[in-house]
């Protein structure tokens, strides 16, 4: 089992070197000719609000650009530790108090432990917000859930693991800005509002002044195994013997 | 509380009754003894003998007849009973409406997220595809058709039909306890437990489907009580399509199809006769030919998101269940002989109860501690399988030789067992205190609080002798 998680991610890391080696080599030759994608950054900052595994993640996202992005729409690209997962169903009751667009490609089983559970691609569409001279801001807060991690040894572990939810891409659609120059940047996202298409976007170069943020789980110690099989069996057992005896003592006519 | 003190002791007074007519007894008991299947009218004569004569005993000692009691006593409580239905249901359809409205202006929602998997199946189903291509759809595929209304006319429409549903569950409650003699007073306030129990009214109008369940166990019975062996066979066989647990209540009612001179003899209790091969028959045709539907017309999904999803499912969130922190802890070491140990009791006691109670007249009290036992001893328990047994509780309590203080008392300890487990789950789950442990202690003693009720009632449970209750059909 360890051994494929740790070549999964080995692979994982792979490729996307690979695709970040080829998104370099393509600027290169249209260096200086789409601003929108070279010369606008994203500032990300978050934060999980509340305790325990169920908890609200704010982002913010601060975008400072030469060009106008008041015609654009902002991908925020999330992906989620196996640790962690959004609920679709409540993202969807979401949508009429003011909850984002989203599509989430895969399907979510909330039951499942951490050890049992895919890593989860979430995509939020949202509109930037002037705040002043070529500065926009974006605002996203949704629920985001825990999962149950496998129990440890409390005596050579803490009883408890983090989930750190790294940082989103960001990444960008506009109607007036950008133009054909730029086509050649786009990379192939789904589509708003709800992910049917895969549509043109552009990627903004992101970064943060903060950590990712990260959650702290509690989770079972597994020295107390013996004294929970044995308490527990014994109990049921007795408990049985008990039930048994009434019934023996119950007279039937 | 008051009526049920006074039909007690009327009841007491039975067995003297009984004892002044002894030669009519013995007669009447005879003839209905030496029927393998006994039918209405069959034993006409004898009983109208009796029945003259243990009037008259009760003239003598100045009590009140119940079941022997004349057709027109009954016909007032018709009404009581109506508008208790009718009152039922509009607090329900009150509980709906604020439902629709709270959902409308909350975050929180009001409607069960189960109810939206249902709706969003039958529009699968509607638009012509399986209800299964909605993911986490894993029920009945007739679930989904009968909501089809939901897409059609009105979201409510479940909501409602759930409503109707508990509504037709207490009316069989009350024609049950009627038919087990009671009088109707005690008929229409053991029936309360369900109509007008807050847990019932928030779990159907939430918009789960637990009130279809209740029909179809409470229709078994009551089949099983007129003797229409198929009919109850019928009842079975779906409600085990719905949902697989009243599988567990198939030992019982075969056993009690038993004829009484032959009940002293184990092998005669396993042995089909006419009636049980009805039973078998029934709950096969309905169990085998709705399941064999669904998966003619669905095919492999429905019975892998149906049954084997449920079979397999291992959920080791924290839940009341006692197994819950050994099964989470557990998870990743191979303990041998665990399923035996966690399985074995539950198994063991289910047999042992549903063969102790497997008289046709004690069937509701097996079918109701079976239940106890199946949902107390099982590896998850949510609080929506507690319904699975308040359902059978108001058929049992009038035969509960209880104070209403001790009734009282653990009614209280059950509740506040529950309650005392949501404390530290509260901890755990919304401020990350690592809480594991006195869950687990506090899921023993709601476990203990169980079984102690359970033994309490087993012990205060009155077996009212045979021969009465065949006065009471009779008398139907």
């Amino acid at each position: 089992m360890k051994v494929h998680l740790h070549r999964s991610n080995i692979m994982f890391c792979y490729y996307s070197s690979l695709l970040i080696i080829a998104s370099l080599f393509v600027p290169l030759s249209q260096s200086l000719t789409c601003p929108l994608v070279l010369k606008t950054n994203a500032q990300v900052e978050r934060r999980l609000l509340n305790e325990g595994f169920h908890r609200d993640l704010e982002t913010a996202v601060y975008l400072s650009s030469p060009e106008d992005l008041q015609s654009c729409l902002v991908l925020v690209k999330e992906v989620l530790p196996p640790g962690a997962y959004f609920d679709p169903s409540q993202l969807r009751f979401l949508k009429p108090f003011g909850g984002p667009d989203f599509y989430i490609p895969q399907m979510i089983n909330v039951e499942t432990p951490e050890h049992f559970s895919p890593r989860i691609l979430a995509y939020f569409y949202v509109l930037p917000k002037p705040l002043n001279h070529g500065r926009w801001m974006v605002n996203v807060t949704v629920p985001v859930h825990f999962r149950y991690h496998r129990a440890r040894s409390g005596t050579s572990h803490p009883l408890e693991v983090g989930v750190r939810l790294q940082h989103p891409a960001i990444l960008l659609q506009c109607e007036d800005v950008g133009g054909d120059v730029c086509t050649p940047l786009a990379q192939l996202e789904p589509c708003p509002p709800s992910g049917y298409n895969q549509c043109e976007w552009l990627p903004v170069h992101t970064f943060s002044t903060s950590e990712a943020v990260m959650a702290v789980i509690p989770v079972g110690n597994t020295d107390l195994l013996d004294v929970v099989l044995l308490t527990t069996t014994c109990v049921t057992a007795g408990a049985t013997l008990l039930i048994l005896v009434t019934l023996k003592k119950k007279k039937i006519s | 509380m008051e009526s049920i003190k006074k039909a007690r002791n009327r009841l007491r007074l039975y067995p003297k009754l009984i004892v002044e007519c002894g030669p009519q007894a013995t007669e009447y008991a005879r003839c209905v003894a030496l029927r393998d299947n006994v039918m209405k009218g069959d034993c006409a004569k004898e009983f109208e003998a009796f029945k003259v004569c243990v009037q008259e005993a009760a003239k003598r000692m100045k009590t009140r007849l119940m079941a022997l009691g004349g057709r027109g006593s009954r016909f007032g409580s018709t009404e009581t009973i109506q508008i208790h239905l009718f009152l039922g249901f509009v607090i329900r359809f009150m509980f709906i409406v604020y439902g629709e409205h709270h959902d409308k202006t909350n975050v929180l929602k009001y409607t069960d997220v189960d109810y939206h998997v249902f709706t969003d199946a039958a529009s699968e189903v509607a638009q012509g595809g399986s209800p299964f291509d909605r993911h986490t759809y894993r029920y009945t595929p007739f679930l989904a058709w009968i909501l089809l209304p939901n897409v059609y006319s009105h979201f409510i429409f479940g909501k409602i039909l759930f409503s109707l549903l508990d509504c037709i569950a207490s009316k069989l409650i009350y024609q049950l306890l009627l038919l087990d003699g009671q009088s109707k007073d005690t008929a229409v306030k053991c029936s309360f437990l369900w109509l007008y129990n807050p847990l019932v009214i928030g779990v159907s109008t939430r918009g789960s489907a637990e009130a279809i369940m209740a029909v179809l166990v409470l229709m078994t019975l009551y089949f099983m009580r007129l003797r229409l062996a198929l009919l109850a066979g019928f009842s079975l066989g779906i409600s085990i399509h719905f949902k697989l647990y009243p599988v567990i209540y198939c030992f019982p009612l075969y056993v009690s199809l038993t004829s009484h001179h032959l009940q002293d003899s184990i092998w005669r209790q396993i042995l089909p006769n006419r009636s049980k091969l009805r039973l078998v028959i029934g709950t096969a045709i309905s169990f085998f030919g709705l399941t064999g539907l669904g998966f003619f017309m669905y095919g492999e999904q429905y019975i892998e998101e149906a049954f084997l999803y449920h079979l397999s499912r291992t959920d080791t969130r924290h839940n009341f269940s006692i197994y819950f922190y050994l099964l989470y802890i557990g998870a990743d070491y191979y303990i041998p002989g665990l399923n035996l140990a966690t399985f074995g009791p539950q198994l063991l006691l289910i047999i042992v109860l549903g063969f102790k109670f497997s008289n046709r007249l004690d069937v509701p009290f097996a079918l109701f501690t079976q239940t106890v036992v199946f949902v107390t001893f099982n590896k998850v328990i949510t609080s929506q399988y507690f319904l699975w047994y308040l359902l059978l509780l108001p058929l049992i309590v009038s035969r509960l030789t209880m104070t209403s203080s001790k009734a009282i008392l653990l009614t209280v300890l059950w509740i506040a067992a529950q309650v005392s487990w949501l404390l530290p789950a509260y901890l755990l789950e919304f401020h990350a205190v690592n809480a594991f442990v006195p869950i687990w202690l506090e899921s023993i003693a709601f476990f203990s609080c169980n079984v102690g009720i359970l033994m309490a009632v087993i012990s205060s449970y009155m077996v009212v002798p045979t021969i009465h209750h065949h006065n009471s059909r009779k008398n139907r």
